[in-house]
């Protein structure tokens, strides 16, 4: 008992005496500039893409995190606090931390919700839509929407940091061309897969704005949250819309665990089509052959949308 | 082994998360946060434990989800209050049936519980899945609340004077109640946890204590579920009082043992999961976990290094 009495009491003077002597900054984080926190992978690019090297930028979540169920570990929660700008994306993408990010202007973090000013009549709604709508929160995989949010986000840098105006200025008009670019050469790719081949299963429902904008119908096997496992209804309906339409293959997600898709694939005779990127962007290390031949890595939204794109066209375009 | 044990910083563990003003605030919110649900967890505990009844924790805070959901269905909001009050309906209802069927059936406690709690929590899934689909409400905010977001929640101004972040100033309250309850029941709560024929010789209401206890431990419960997760709520209800029974063997001296466990559990939890990266509240379990181990060795009372001639005769807590 006592010697443990005794080891809180030399913690908490460690602390204090280490408080008292000197500061040794061992976070490796450039002084000099301000420091950006964004909570997903994509709004990581997007803003690196956008600010280039002006702020240090720390992503809370990691690639292969999948955003609804994520959960900070200590680090991240320091993050927070060193924060001098931390954006959000909102729609309850990411959650509890989504809701108290909301009201966190009150604890003095300056936060930026990327999706707060989108129009609704773009956005799709999921559940009861008279009681009790949800948006989707999966808006990156609108490459009109992206470019809005992109947008957005360059008017309000320009307001938070007025020096770098031009250079956000250029770097958005580069960005939003990559995107274009991104777009034309989508609906190229898509429309080589035979119309009534266009349908895509995927694990959750995170596709609905990629099937709005390429003329894909997409079947997902849970809701647009991944946190509620699905049911066997739910189950038993994708099971039988792959018989009945003779769709030859599903394709998991880099962000939700696999198993069950897996087993339909199997239980169908259905092929896995590939691994997609949907909540999360991938690694560098993930290279796809994209627009006019350029190889793209999965890390930013052009590479992670060339892979989707190459992974479904090659198991639905045969 | 490199892989596994981070590189043990000193200054990086200890001092880098209370360098700034804004960091011991925004810190000291989350290991109070932690000191208060593991001491107010660890008193009612004391009790719980010596009445044989320690999972009685985990069975109150899986059965509170149907009482979570109908609260959510009749008062279609998320409002603190009417999911308090069905929380704890929830809870004492599980209460009233375990014991129930520990008295008028031939099942033995720890079967009734297990068969209550887990009945209770089926149909709360189930009461998910039929009316609030889509309200996030879900067994995974129940189970897994994050300690790392205290200091985002919402703050509580008296006047001008600034509280603190709305579930730490409740559960500072929680603690305090708990406290002035045992002092002014302590000679109740002791005769009828050690020795019910002399209660019911003295003409004490046991049912009354019984569950007056009992509502207790589900107010404890509800109020810090939400906020640290119910793991960490579990396992502090078990571990202060057993730990410190290693050395103490008195019920005064056990209670009074887990104001410095908890401290500890706090602090060495937030130090641990530093040094890992890793969930806080996970790490303070861990950390008691750590301090059991050192009591089972070197405890003065049943600990194996001190007492291993003994002939194995364990003195129970008196």
């Amino acid at each position: 008992m006592f010697i443990k009495i005794i080891c809180a009491f030399c913690i908490l003077t460690f602390t204090l005496i280490s408080s008292s002597c000197g500061s040794k900054e061992s976070d490796v984080l450039n002084e000099e500039k301000s420091t950006i926190v964004v909570t997903t992978t994509q709004l990581k690019d997007l803003v690196s893409k956008i600010t280039k090297s002006r702020f240090n930028i720390v992503s809370l979540m990691k690639p292969g995190i999948d955003p609804h169920t994520y959960k900070p570990t200590s680090r991240d929660i320091l993050a927070l606090t060193k924060a001098d700008l931390v954006i959000y994306h909102g729609m309850m993408l990411e959650g509890r931390l989504s809701e108290l990010l909301e009201k966190a202007e009150q604890q003095g973090i300056q936060t930026y919700n990327a999706t707060s000013s989108l129009k609704s009549a773009r956005i799709i709604f999921h559940g009861d839509i008279k009681k009790n709508p949800q948006p989707d929160p999966h808006v990156w995989f609108d490459p009109e929407i992206w470019t809005t949010v992109a947008e957005n986000f360059t008017k309000m840098i320009c307001l938070f940091d007025p020096k770098g105006k031009s250079g956000y200025i250029n770097n958005l008009l580069s960005f939003t061309r990559e995107i274009e670019e991104v777009q034309k050469w989508t609906i190229k790719k898509i429309s080589t897969i035979p119309t009534n081949k266009r349908t895509l299963v995927t694990s959750h429902d995170a596709y609905s704005y990629f099937g709005r904008s390429f003329g894909l119908e997409v079947v997902a096997l849970q809701g647009i949250s991944t946190l509620l496992e699905s049911g066997l209804g739910d189950r038993a309906k994708v099971v039988d819309l792959i018989k009945e339409q003779n769709i030859p293959a599903v394709f998991i997600e880099s962000s939700v665990n696999p198993k069950a898709l897996n087993e339909i694939a199997k239980e169908c005779g259905v092929s896995v089509g590939g691994e997609l990127f949907s909540d999360a962007l991938g690694t560098e290390a993930t290279l796809s052959v994209g627009p006019e031949g350029n190889s793209y890595s999965a890390n930013t939204w052009t590479g992670m949308m060339v892979h989707n794109v190459n992974t479904i066209v090659n198991s639905l375009g045969k | 082994m490199s892989d596994f044990f981070p590189i043990f910083d000193f200054i990086d563990i200890f001092w880098t998360p209370w360098s700034t003003p804004q960091d011991y605030i925004w810190n000291g919110k989350i290991v109070l946060m932690g000191f208060f649900v593991s001491a107010s967890c660890g008193m009612i505990g004391s009790f719980i434990v010596v009445r044989r009844l320690a999972l009685m924790g985990d069975a109150i805070s899986h059965g509170i989800l149907p009482g979570l959901v109908l609260a959510f269905i009749v008062s279609q909001s998320k409002a603190l209050l009417p999911m308090f009050i069905g929380a704890c309906a929830a809870g004492m209802l599980c209460n009233f049936c375990i014991e129930w069927l520990n008295k008028k059936t031939p099942i033995k406690l720890d079967s009734a519980m297990g068969l209550t709690f887990t009945s209770f929590f089926a149909l709360g899934i189930i009461l998910i899945a039929q009316f609030a689909n889509n309200a996030h409400i879900d067994a995974e905010c129940l189970l897994y609340g994050e300690i790392g977001y205290i200091p985002l929640e919402k703050h509580i101004f008296i006047g001008d004077f600034h509280l603190g972040p709305r579930p730490l100033v409740f559960m500072g309250v929680v603690l305090i109640s708990i406290t002035v309850l045992i002092i002014l029941f302590y000679k109740q709560l002791m005769v009828t946890s050690f020795d019910l024929t002399l209660s019911v010789t003295l003409g004490l209401p046991v049912k009354i204590f019984h569950y007056g206890l009992m509502l207790c431990l589900a107010f404890t419960i509800v109020s810090s579920f939400e906020s640290v997760g119910v793991i960490l709520v579990i396992a502090m209800i078990i571990f202060p009082s057993i730990t410190a029974s290693f050395f103490v063997t008195r019920m005064p001296n056990i209670l009074f043992s887990t104001i410095p466990l908890s401290a500890f559990y706090s602090i060495g939890g937030f130090c641990f999961a530093r040094w890992f990266d890793c969930s806080i509240a996970s790490a303070m379990v861990v950390v008691a976990m750590l301090c059991f181990f050192v009591a089972w060795l070197v405890g003065k009372e049943n600990g194996i290094l001190l007492n291993f001639t003994k002939p194995k005769t364990f003195s129970k807590i008196k």
